[in-house]
């Protein structure tokens, strides 16, 4: 018969290396939800119910403040940098080294909580020495849950009242991550943004001419509605009212703007975003935004070509390419590669 | 049940906190209110204070209490400041939720559930940290946090798997031991941010919120080297030559922390970095503490650990209270602030006083113990250095701020008291400046009297309006210094103001076409015998009378900031001073410490260090000298000697497993 403690380490290893692995917040979150339900089954005895629904809220809170933070915002995990597979197969290995060794003896708890907790340690030493924060915050959460599993292992189970603290270390530390999460590879002008800041911090960054299109006519027509909406119920201010005809005349005129037209339309977005969502955003965001200064109001970026407005009912259809971009896509393009010289007829071939 | 009120206040306070925290008054009282429940409740705490949740007994004890009752006052008595010199948002929540943790921490007898709960304590400083990256630096403050949190969760759990003590199988656990100890000094040092991790640390200033510094370099590690003191000098007494090393490193540590922290102080010119170095060179005496690893350091730690977090709070409150009054941290800037802020001058004295004491005071000693105690006879002379720097620091400040003013000095805030009414002709006079003519007064009374014009008293209400309803954000911004410059030469010189005020002596004000009805209401009320005047209009006289005085004191009250913010740092700077003195009952209460402490006691040690000397003072051998590498006797099986708890409850039943050991 299959034990509930092997099954449930099993669970929590799977969870670790798919947060380990993950780009996406939301797998990471997946990942993390999934270990910390599973490390609290792998003890033994098993802990109480009510023990192990307070892990369950305590993981689901975690798992909701972590999504919440990295929702509408280009935020991702830099993924593991040695892949999915070799992070999986160095899982396995220290599975194995904690299943086979017994520094402890006798052991108080299961074998399986012993195996599981060096497997997480394992996962958790690479992401904690890297400088995305998400991937930091993973890696300490996951580092806990090991330790807490030898703890477990090795002292045995813990006191309902351990049970609760350490559910309230993992939430504190996903808690203080979903808080300090940055956006990758974004400048910090973007930090706090609404979608729409995203995407014209993502054109200015990169040179992804779809994404940049994306952004930019979704934060003009955004803005544009808003601005106009604002002037309507006279709510507007000056920086709305100014941005009223930047934004609004390249979607209703649906022409090609000039060369230098768009860094100036991505500016205007933004001029006028701060001034709307100083509303709707979060508070910490607005204190944020308004802790850096106006130093960070994005401005027309050099080296960026101008690209032709989207078609709003194109961008209706993506909006994830406006909001979200994957690491790898704010890499520079690929220089083309040169043409080779003609081979010379007695010249080997390469 | 105070404990669990204790706990009860941190925890609603805090989700409270977070709830509102940016709607304006509404989150400012919640976290007022929560700290002051918490600290009403810690004054509760006491020996007979139990709390048993599952298997586990929270035990409060003497010390406890007064230590939560510190830290949540201390917590109270910045948020005074900060009410007037920029409200941190965020500051109040991650006290109380750091306080929570640490309430655990310091109570709970099980090891586990203790440092569980002080790493848990570690994770609220998140809240505080604002931004990513300093302007032209490469410290990401987001990532030294999230690193910090990390590190310290991960040192304190392993602790608690070595002082948990589980079967080794191995020959000898010396290296888990080493990897606790390491853990624990490790989990101290990036906490407090001493010297090898200092950089976050100092630059607290730019990447938390303002009076963040207090949570954390303050406040946690405080509260962790407590919990960590406990098992100093049993769990980590043993012989052992990896241990050794171990210790030499944190004394190293120590010793860096204490002298480049205190030399660092002296060469920064901000204000918050110079806090940030004081704060962090005197946290290098928890590492000593540490590293002592005797019952003899445990009582000076928890009376320097008071005194900590008493001074060390109030000192970030100085630094608050003195950038808000001149509108710049920068010391080349603030020269000459002694004459403008005498009371803020008396504060960082005493706050001195209270850090360093003076040959035969309680801090003094305590001091003096943990260097004799953890340092080897070489290097006893630090301790002279220590207090050399510290006056140095504080010195340097002093004569800074007796030199000529600056700008910045002259055009900001002043302790002398403003008055919206002459004090003593109440009824006659009430004379404000006008803000628009503030600019030139700057120059003097004589330019104040000449620009002077006399305004209504709904004008020269709106003086502070304005500031209100520019939110808390706008309210964290110093004042104006101009319009403060006016107000203050209007109320030192109010006879000039008066006579400016009059038609006749200002063309000015003759000529502005708001004078003559602007002064009317604020004329004196017609002079005449009672009979003489209807009662309708005696009664409206009365009543208009009556809230034109409300209206002044509120008006006397917002124009007397920088006088209430410095009264509020000088009670925090007498709070300390009387904790350092061993007053309020901290010398009795740090005799008996946690109830950890006893748990600590009662767990079975491997190799208890035998006393080396012969003297009755039983004082330690330096560590830093190697120490004899013969076997010690096999004493493990009986408990160290337990300090003795005089009306304490009876020996709480740890949670360590006792087994015999093999050595």
């Amino acid at each position: 018969m299959i034990q509930l403690a092997l099954v449930a380490a099993a669970a929590a290893v799977i969870g670790a290396v798919a947060a380990v692995t993950a780009h996406d917040s939301r797998l990471v979150t997946l990942g993390l939800i999934v270990a910390m339900v599973a490390s609290s089954l792998a003890s033994s005895p098993e802990p109480t119910a009510l023990a192990v629904a307070f892990r369950i809220l305590g993981a689901v809170l975690a798992a909701y403040l972590l999504w919440a933070a990295t929702q509408d915002r280009s935020i991702a995990s830099e993924g593991s940098g040695i892949g999915g597979a070799a992070e999986a197969i160095a899982a396995a290995a220290a599975f194995s080294v904690g299943w086979f060794v017994s520094p402890v003896s006798p052991l108080a708890g299961p074998v399986a909580a012993q195996a599981a907790g060096f497997a997480l340690v394992t996962l958790a030493i690479v992401p904690l020495a890297g400088r995305n924060v998400l991937r930091v915050g993973a890696g300490i959460v996951l580092l806990s849950l090991g330790i807490s599993l030898l703890l477990d292992a090795w002292v045995g189970a813990g006191s309902p009242l351990r049970q609760v603290v350490v559910t309230v270390l993992l939430v504190g530390t996903i808690g203080a991550t979903s808080l300090l999460v940055s956006p990758v590879e974004l400048p910090a002008a973007v930090d706090e943004g609404s979608a729409a800041d995203a995407g014209a911090g993502e054109h200015a960054e990169t040179a992804d001419a779809a994404t940049a299109e994306g952004a930019v006519g979704l934060a003009e027509s955004a803005d544009s509605a808003t601005a106009r909406a604002a002037v309507e119920t006279g709510t507007a201010t000056e920086d709305t009212a100014a941005a009223i005809p930047a934004a609004g005349a390249v979607p209703a005129a649906g022409a090609v703007p000039a060369a230098g037209a768009v860094p100036a339309a991505a500016a205007a977005p933004r001029r006028v975003s701060t001034a709307r969502t100083s509303k709707p955003r979060s508070l910490r965001a607005s204190r944020a935004a308004a802790s850096d200064g106006p130093t960070e109001e994005a401005g027309p970026v050099e080296g960026v070509a101008p690209a032709p407005p989207v078609p709003p009912a194109q961008i209706a259809q993506e909006p994830s390419k406006a909001r979200r971009v994957h690491p790898r896509e704010q890499r520079e393009p690929r220089k083309p590669r040169e043409p080779r010289e003609p081979r010379e007829p007695g010249e080997p071939g390469r | 049940m105070s404990l669990l009120a204790f706990i009860a206040a941190c925890g609603i306070g805090a989700v409270m906190g977070l709830a509102t925290r940016g709607a304006g008054w509404i989150g400012r009282a919640v976290g007022m209110g929560g700290l002051s429940a918490a600290f009403v409740a810690a004054l509760l705490v006491g020996p007979t204070t139990r709390a048993t949740i599952g298997e586990v007994t929270l035990a409060g004890s003497q010390y406890s209490g007064l230590f939560l009752a510190c830290a949540a006052g201390s917590g109270l008595l910045l948020c005074a400041v900060a009410l007037t010199a920029g409200w941190p948002d965020d500051l109040a929540p991650a006290a109380l939720a750091s306080f929570a943790g640490l309430a655990v921490a310091l109570t709970a007898t099980d090891s586990g559930v203790a440092l569980a709960a002080g790493a848990a304590a570690a994770t609220a400083g998140a809240l505080v940290i604002v931004r990513t990256t300093p302007p032209g630096s490469e410290t990401d403050g987001k990532l030294a946090e999230i690193r910090t949190i990390g590190l310290t969760a991960a040192a304190l759990l392993v602790a608690a798997i070595a002082i948990l003590r589980p079967s080794w199988r191995g020959p000898s656990d010396s290296p888990i031991f080493v990897l606790a100890f390491l853990g624990m000094g490790a989990a101290l040092a990036v906490r407090s941010g001493a010297v090898p991790f200092h950089v976050p640390a100092a630059r607290l200033g730019r990447t938390a919120e303002p009076l963040a510094q207090a949570l954390l370099l303050v406040w946690i590690p405080a509260g962790l080297g407590i919990v960590a003191v406990g098992w100093s000098a049993t769990t980590f007494g043993i012989r052992s030559d990896c241990l050794n090393v171990a210790v030499s490193g944190v004394q190293v540590v120590a010793v860096a922390t204490l002298v480049l922290g205190g030399l660092a102080s002296l060469v920064h010119d901000e204000l918050e970095e110079i806090a940030a170095y004081s704060i962090i060179a005197d946290a290098g005496f928890v590492l000593l503490a540490l590293a002592a690893r005797t019952d003899a350091a445990a009582e000076p730690t928890r009376l320097w650990l008071l005194a900590f977090v008493a001074a060390k709070t109030g000192l970030v409150a100085w630094v608050g209270a003195v950038s808000h009054a001149f509108a710049t941290p920068n010391v080349g800037r603030l020269r000459g602030w002694l004459r403008r802020t005498p009371l803020l001058g008396l504060a960082l004295v005493a706050l001195m006083v209270a850090t360093l004491g003076w040959p035969g005071s309680v801090v003094y000693e305590a001091r003096s113990n943990l260097i004799r105690l953890a340092l080897p006879g070489q290097l006893q002379f630090l301790f002279a250095v220590s207090i050399m720097l510290g006056l140095a620091c504080v010195g340097r400040l002093l004569i800074l701020g007796a030199l000529a003013p600056t700008e910045n000095v002259t055009e900001g805030g002043s302790e002398r008291p403003r008055w919206a009414f002459d004090p003593l002709r109440p009824k006659k006079t009430f004379v404000a400046m006008d803000p628009t003519a503030g600019s030139t007064a700057d120059g003097g009374a004589g330019g104040a009297a000449a620009t002077a014009t006399p305004v209504d008293a709904t004008e020269a209400k709106s003086i502070p309006d304005a500031k209100k309803s520019s939110g808390s954000r706008a309210a964290a911004l110093p004042p104006a210094p101009t319009t403060a410059a006016a107000n203050d030469v209007a109320a030192t010189d109010n006879a000039t103001a008066r006579t400016a005020a009059s038609p006749a002596a200002s063309p000015a004000a003759s000529a502005s076409p708001a004078a003559s009805p602007a002064a009317s209401p604020a004329a004196p009320v017609p002079a005449g015998p009672p009979d003489a005047v209807p009662a309708s209009e005696r009664e409206g006289a009365e009543r208009e009378a009556g809230e034109r005085f409300r209206r002044n004191l509120a008006l006397t009250w917002r124009l007397n900031r920088t006088l209430e913010v410095s009264l509020v740092v000088v009670c925090g700077a007498a709070l300390a001073l009387a904790l350092a003195f061993g007053g309020l009952g901290a010398s009795n209460a740090s005799r008996f410490g946690i109830p950890l402490d006893t748990a600590a006691h009662a767990t079975p040690t491997r190799t208890p260090r035998p006393t080396p000397s012969p003297t009755p003072r039983a004082t330690p051998v330096p560590t830093l000298v190697p120490l004899p590498t013969t076997p010690a006797p096999s004493t493990s099986a009986t408990p160290s000697p337990s300090p003795t708890l005089s009306g304490s409850p009876p020996p709480i039943k740890t949670s360590a497993p006792a087994r015999n050991i093999t050595d």
